[in-house]
């Protein structure tokens, strides 16, 4: 018997209030200065956020690049208040294409994660920032995707829930009920971690 | 206000999603159950926690990344805002055309390009010209197979920026093909951030990546794709010659930059690249074996070792260059140069290749400038 392929629970959002493609009437000097703002604010976020799905530095920055290439096709008037929440759904719809070609939705191991931990200041902050993120990562991955999903725009993009909901499709309710029980989850096997420790 | 220890709404208290008229509810009663308290204090050492594991990375994109969001902004505000170098391209060329053609005038040649015909008469010396205006950049240099002297080619370190929006305009807007002077090859090239590392060459903080592949209308050609980067933190001066080798090279142009005819200007080829400035340039080189010819260079007046160019034709092209390929195959389609070569089916082919990568927006963009560039010429053919 054939077995059905496991639908991903990460689903495109269409953003459907962003869909702005037309006619630009921004002054073009002003205009760029927009669009190098954006970049400088949120670059840094949307690779960080990327990572999270691609695994890899380089990816991360070409999806990044890809997102914000896409916002030079808007009009700005019409994402203006929504930017932050545009770029990261943009920049989230770009990231599961990019597993959907390559195939790969699935946790990554610990030299993966070692290798995205990043670098810090000095070596004992690194080893120390290293260990957490590992740690934290290797728990979120037994998270469920959409647990995962919104704990990390919440931690680490810092989103509001109706930011989240933006980006994400989910209902505010369902965002807390996730992130709720998510983080209770992640507090045991800390918690665990932490008894094994003094054991 | 009865909540729950399991009350989603702790955690939204928590992370300062409830409203205030919520916020006030929920202090009464967290102050008066000392469980719930607990609860708090529990969600608020792990948000802490996983504030500092998820810290913001201060990852930032590359410089040409950046480069090409700004390229593809100032795109979307029109051409006429795209910064103008022609005049600048017209005056830099004659000073290296100009010797050039004289060299190639004075000796004419009893050698006969096979593939791109060249004037058949000629001096003794059995030297060949190429074509009616041997100053043009886009005519190929002849080569003396005979003599002790390889030619040269001084290659160029800047382009404009406006060819892709003209080229755009013309075909969507006004869905027409664009005028020849309007078709940059050099600047459709530098228009998106491609990278050539099959061998890079570092010298005094600059490189020099190469990538050398079949040229995909012409065989027994070679495309040789050269990437210059000036160092990160300080302008430089920066020489670069191709030089051809005469046993092997039966004909060598580098393609794009073109000039206007009647410009006389003797201004200086420009040497100097800023601090991060990079540009990608295309040689298409007719051989008769592997062996092309070897680049000369040298950074602030030091001359680095010279890199030898050969193809190597076991090694697979890279996204990159099968990308500039199209980049280069389009610019000549529409320039109508060597349409015997370049027609609609081999650049659809091209398009089709590039396709099977994965994409960024800006070459999905170009892949349908491409094939709406055919629609158009057929179209306009059948009216």
């Amino acid at each position: 018997m054939k077995r059905k392929p496991k639908k991903s629970q990460l689903e495109i959002v269409n953003p459907e209030s962003f869909e702005t493609e037309g006619e630009m009437n921004m002054d073009p000097q002003e205009y760029e200065s927009f669009i190098e703002q954006a970049v400088t604010d949120y670059e840094s976020s949307l690779i960080g956020y990327a990572r999270t799905y691609v695994y890899d530095l380089d990816r991360a920055r070409d999806v990044v690049q890809d997102t914000f290439i896409r916002l030079c096709k808007q009009d700005p008037e019409k994402v203006r208040g929504n930017l932050k929440s545009w770029l990261f759904t943009v920049c989230r719809n770009r990231c599961l294409d990019v597993l959907r070609k390559d195939k790969r939705i699935e946790p990554m191991d610990d030299a993966g994660w070692q290798k995205l931990a990043g670098s810090k200041a000095s070596p004992d902050e690194q080893a120390d920032h290293d260990d957490g993120y590992m740690d934290v990562m290797r728990y979120m991955d037994r998270l469920s995707v959409n647990q995962k999903e919104v704990i990390l725009l919440k931690f680490q993009q810092g989103m509001s829930y109706e930011e989240i909901h933006r980006v994400t499709g989910l209902t505010s309710g369902n965002i807390g009920f996730l992130i709720h029980a998510g983080l209770k989850r992640l507090r045991g096997w800390i918690l665990e971690k932490g008894e094994a420790h003094e054991h | 206000m009865n909540i729950e220890k399991d009350d989603p709404r702790l955690t939204a208290y928590v992370l300062g999603e409830l409203t205030s008229d919520e916020v006030k509810q929920f202090e009464h009663a967290i102050a008066a159950d000392t469980a719930l308290k607990m609860v708090v204090k529990e969600i608020e050492r792990t948000q802490v926690d996983l504030f500092k594991a998820l810290g913001s990375e201060e990852e930032k994109l590359l410089p040409r990344q950046r480069a090409a969001i700004m390229r593809a902004a100032r795109e979307s505000t029109g051409a006429n805002k795209i910064e103008q170098l022609s005049s600048y391209r017209k005056a830099s060329f004659n000073v290296w055309t100009w010797p050039l053609a004289a060299a190639v005038v004075v000796i004419a040649s009893l050698f006969i390009v096979t593939l791109f015909p060249a004037p058949k008469s000629g001096n003794p010396n059995g030297n060949v010209a190429t074509g009616t205006n041997p100053l043009l950049s886009d005519e190929f240099v002849a080569v003396d197979h005979r003599g002790d002297t390889a030619k040269a080619i001084g290659l160029p370190l800047v382009a404009g920026s406006k060819s892709l929006p003209q080229i755009a305009q013309a075909i969507r807007d006004q869905r027409g093909l664009p005028s020849k002077t309007d078709v940059r090859i050099e600047e459709l090239l530098n228009a998106f951030p491609l990278d050539v590392k099959n061998f890079v060459a570092v010298w005094q903080g600059c490189s020099v990546g190469i990538e050398t592949i079949i040229c995909p209308w012409s065989p027994s050609g070679s495309l040789v794709f050269i990437k210059i980067r000036g160092a990160k933190d300080h302008a430089s001066r920066v020489s670069l010659e191709y030089r051809i080798d005469q046993s092997s090279v039966v004909s060598s142009r580098l393609l794009g930059y073109e000039f206007e005819e009647n410009s006389r200007s003797r201004r200086a080829m420009p040497q100097n690249m800023a601090a991060g400035s990079e540009i990608l340039l295309a040689l298409w080189v007719e051989s008769k074996n592997q062996e092309l010819g070897k680049l000369v260079w040298s950074i602030d007046e030091s001359p680095a070792p010279e890199i030898s160019l050969t193809r190597d034709d076991e090694r697979e092209a890279s996204a990159d260059s099968r990308f500039a390929s199209l980049i280069c195959g389009f610019g000549l389609w529409l320039r109508e140069e060597h349409p015997q070569m370049i027609d609609d089916a081999l650049l659809l082919g091209l398009a089709r290749q590039v396709a099977g990568d994965t994409l960024v927006a800006d070459r999905y963009d170009f892949l349908e400038l491409v094939d709406h560039a055919v629609r158009v010429k057929k179209s306009n053919q059948e009216k």
